[in-house]
């Protein structure tokens, strides 16, 4: 299908959601471009179903790794995406057949959106998280035993590197690294494989699913029966309705392989009393009522602002604001025991320190 | 004696409020007079109600503060120039992105190679020769603004371009996207160009008032609200104005929490324009950490949180609000809640008269470890104490409402954003007033 502008505007919708963003703006900005390149060239991104590509059709992830400025302040010039997916073709000798998300949340959903207008090149409606984790290697292709290279890193500076790298955690250090060097962020093309793999190894139809949570948020329904929609769509719970009572960054000797410290945020249930405890890095890990785990890791931990039912982000997280804690459960394989070796609770330092 | 004035097109309101609780109002319209002579009437007339006059010796004017929303007018006569410094340029129009602009506040941009990584290390050096062949070409008197990648943790590109603008293009003004606090470089891009397009209506008003506040009451301190709920000297006006363009509904939630006596809880305001709540923590407004437009593009200046009044506000909470309607407002509210005050003053002078003082300090810091964070925020609350009683506050009157760490996701572990916020009052706004003040019925 051709993606329409209210598509696109009901992904990024759906993407902040899923993701629980931290900056919003990353998202909206990237959207702009979409929308604007759109409007310019007057073509609209093609989204397939994997069914729908060759099963040797050469399918890549794109995506930002970020260590630095964010994309919001280092902005992308626009040829980014284009020069890594080149050396990704050369190092292989083949032609890309078909772009992924990295992940299926914040800005890297709408980023293979706008690379694929600007390439001609269609859309797969996959992922390799189905929500966002913070890591490269936390994807369900690691899982299986994919490789993540040849993969290939540029930054805003027109620096690229083509990196050889297959095991997962490697990867991740030296994009990591690279995106540091590069000035804050890097425009990554990873994950190359074919169509058949994704087909059996991938999260599918998440860019669809975040377009029909986008479409339920941004209409003008209320907050109840944006819930109610929710819950039948995708599976979401509201956990509490609280206020944010304080928030503390903790700074501990920083882990190996952790890009953040943890933050706590602490909620208050006004009717009942009751005391929430959010635990971040990065991403919302984990929600506790009571001191009782109400939600963790790999679940997907967002928040909607109660008086208009729109996506709130951690933005929203200042003292005294009420919010709306949800959770939707992620996808299936995240709860295997290798899923949740590699993305659940023991993954997190935040999670290790309760 | 404190006296808060709020300024429109048509009419200039003035509310006085006494250090003992008591309290009155004066109105004068514009029309005829322009708004500086309306002023100095206004002015007339406080200054010799009885109230005032009575007082004169022992509780003379000490604060005048100004609420002029409405009338911050922006100027779009004169195109702003842009100075965008980035490692490179955009390679197509869609990634040039002027997002939240509007045709008459869209800059000519003027691409510069430069910019600062988030440790603030240059990432590229600054490109002076395009910067000095450029002020050599530019027309004298024009406005600018210099936004530059990585500029919130190191200005030194930012200050380079002004300085070459200042020396040689003549400038009328130029403003640093570093003066707004705000990750994204867009944000803080057209914060800068929304204030520069004020600067004129807000120097033009800023030299009226004080001229006037002079020689009606020349020991007085001048003050002009923010979007925050708070105030802050008027000579910030000129420099700031884009912090006091959306002041007017955070100032009628501090005049409605003055009548109302609260310092804790929700406020309904029922007014004209619509039904909103807002909210007041231990005497100050609920900020949110940076202003979102009408049509949802942020604005990197704080604001109190004010929500159009929906059902779902109601729920989740022990404590309904309390309502207060302006003036001229309907008896219920758009939600079926009574009234439980009516104004009879309005809340908009009253809470100008009544704004804390308030002054924050938003800063990226590089720590290492736990006691270089708490010496970091140590040194950022003294200096937002010291800065509040350069304001003219007591020592004593000083408080520390927020002072926290932020974490900054996806970017370097060692970074973190401090934010401090303090305020300055003697008295608690919901305990300015008497509770048998005459400016409501319940």
């Amino acid at each position: 299908m051709r993606l329409s502008n209210e598509d696109i505007r009901h992904i990024k919708t759906g993407a902040i959601f899923n993701a629980c963003a931290a900056d919003p703006e990353w998202c909206r900005e990237e959207t702009e471009r979409t929308l604007s390149l759109m409007s310019n060239g007057g073509r609209r991104p093609e989204l397939k179903a994997v069914e729908e590509f060759d099963d040797d059709a050469l399918i890549v992830s794109v995506g930002f790794v970020n260590n630095g400025l964010p994309v919001s302040d280092l902005r992308p010039v626009g040829d980014e995406f284009r020069t890594s997916l080149r050396l990704v073709e050369e190092a292989l000798g083949r032609r890309v057949d078909g772009l992924m998300p990295l992940a299926a949340g914040n800005v890297n959903a709408i980023v293979p959106l706008l690379t694929g207008l600007q390439l001609d090149l269609p859309i797969v409606d996959a992922d390799p998280m189905g929500r966002i984790f913070p890591l490269v290697d936390q994807t369900v292709f690691t899982l299986a035993g994919l490789p993540v290279g040849p993969a290939a890193a540029t930054g805003a500076t027109g620096e690229s590197v083509l990196v050889n790298v297959t095991e997962p955690a490697r990867a991740e250090r030296l994009l990591r690294a690279l995106a540091g060097e590069l000035g804050g962020w890097a425009a990554t093309a990873t994950y190359p494989m074919s169509a058949a793999t994704l087909a059996r190894t991938g999260v599918l139809g998440s860019i669809s699913r975040m377009m029909h949570i986008g479409r339920i948020l941004d209409s003008s329904i209320t907050t109840e029966q944006k819930h109610d929609a929710l819950r039948r769509l995708v599976g979401v719970q509201q956990i509490i309705r609280a206020r944010v009572s304080d928030l503390m960054w903790s700074a501990p000797s920083i882990v190996p392989g952790q890009i953040d410290h943890p933050s706590s945020v602490v909620f208050i249930e006004e009717t009942q009393g009751k005391i929430v405890q959010v635990e971040l890095q990065n991403e919302l890990l984990m929600v506790m009522v009571d001191g009782a785990v109400r939600a963790v890791v790999p679940d997907m931990i967002t928040m909607i602002r109660p008086e208009d039912g729109s996506v709130a982000t951690l933005e929203d997280l200042w003292c005294g604001n009420t919010i709306d804690i949800v959770v939707m459960p992620a996808a299936k394989q995240w709860y295997s025991p290798e899923g949740i070796r590699l993305a659940g609770p023991s993954a997190f330092e935040a999670l290790s320190m309760q | 004696m404190r006296i808060g004035v709020r300024v429109t097109e048509t009419l200039i309101v003035g509310v006085y409020v006494c250090a003992d609780g008591a309290s009155g109002a004066q109105s004068v319209h514009i029309d005829g007079f322009g708004m500086v002579e309306a002023f100095d009437r206004l002015m007339d007339k406080l200054l010799n109600t009885a109230d005032v006059s009575r007082r004169a010796e022992g509780d003379p004017v000490a604060v005048v503060t100004f609420e002029l929303s409405d009338v911050l007018v922006p100027q779009h006569e004169q195109l702003v120039t842009t100075i965008r410094i980035a490692p490179r340029p955009p390679i197509e129009p869609s990634h040039e992105l002027n997002i939240g602009m509007t045709a008459m506040d869209r800059p000519r941009i003027v691409h510069v190679r430069g910019g600062h990584t988030k440790l603030g290390e240059e990432l590229v050096p600054l490109d002076v020769r395009k910067l000095h062949e450029f002020a050599a070409d530019v027309s004298s008197g024009g406005r600018f603004v210099v936004s530059s990648v990585g500029a919130q943790i190191n200005s030194a590109h930012e200050l380079m371009a002004g300085t070459i603008l200042l020396e040689h293009a003549d400038p009328a003004s130029v403003n640093y996207s570093h003066s707004f606090y705000n990750s994204s470089f867009g944000t803080r891009e057209r914060t800068a160009v929304t204030n520069s397009s004020l600067i004129p209506s807000a120097e033009s008003l800023a030299t009226a008032l004080v001229l006037v506040a002079g020689r009606r009451v020349p020991n007085a301190r001048l003050f002009v609200t923010t979007n925050d709920g708070g105030c802050v000297p008027l000579s910030r006006l000129s420099v700031t104005p884009v912090h006091s363009m959306f002041s007017a509904r955070p100032s009628t939630l501090i005049g409605a929490a003055a009548l109302g006596h609260v310092d804790n809880g929700r406020i309904m305001v029922i007014a004209a324009a619509g039904d909103f709540i807002g909210e007041m923590l231990d005497g100050v407004t609920a900020v949110r950490p940076q202003l979102r437009t009408q049509d949802g593009h942020a604005l990197a200046s704080k604001s109190a949180n004010l929500l159009p009044a929906t059902p779902s506000l109601l729920t989740g909470s022990i404590e309904p609000p309390i309502v207060v309607a302006t003036s001229g407002s309907p008896d219920q509210s758009s939600l079926g809640l009574p009234v439980h005050i009516r104004a009879e003053v309005d809340l908009g002078a009253l809470g100008a008269a009544c704004a804390p003082a308030t002054d924050w300090l938003n800063r990226v810091i590089i720590v290492r470890n736990a006691t270089e964070l708490q010496q970091s925020l140590a040194a950022a609350e003294a200096r937002v104490r010291s800065r509040l009683v350069s304001f003219g506050a007591a020592t004593s009157h000083v408080r520390i409402v927020e002072s926290r760490v932020i974490a900054a996701p996806y970017e370097n572990p060692s970074i973190v954003g401090l934010r401090v916020r303090g305020v300055a009052a003697g008295k608690s706004v919901g305990g300015i007033l008497t509770r048998e003040q005459s400016g409501a019925s319940q």
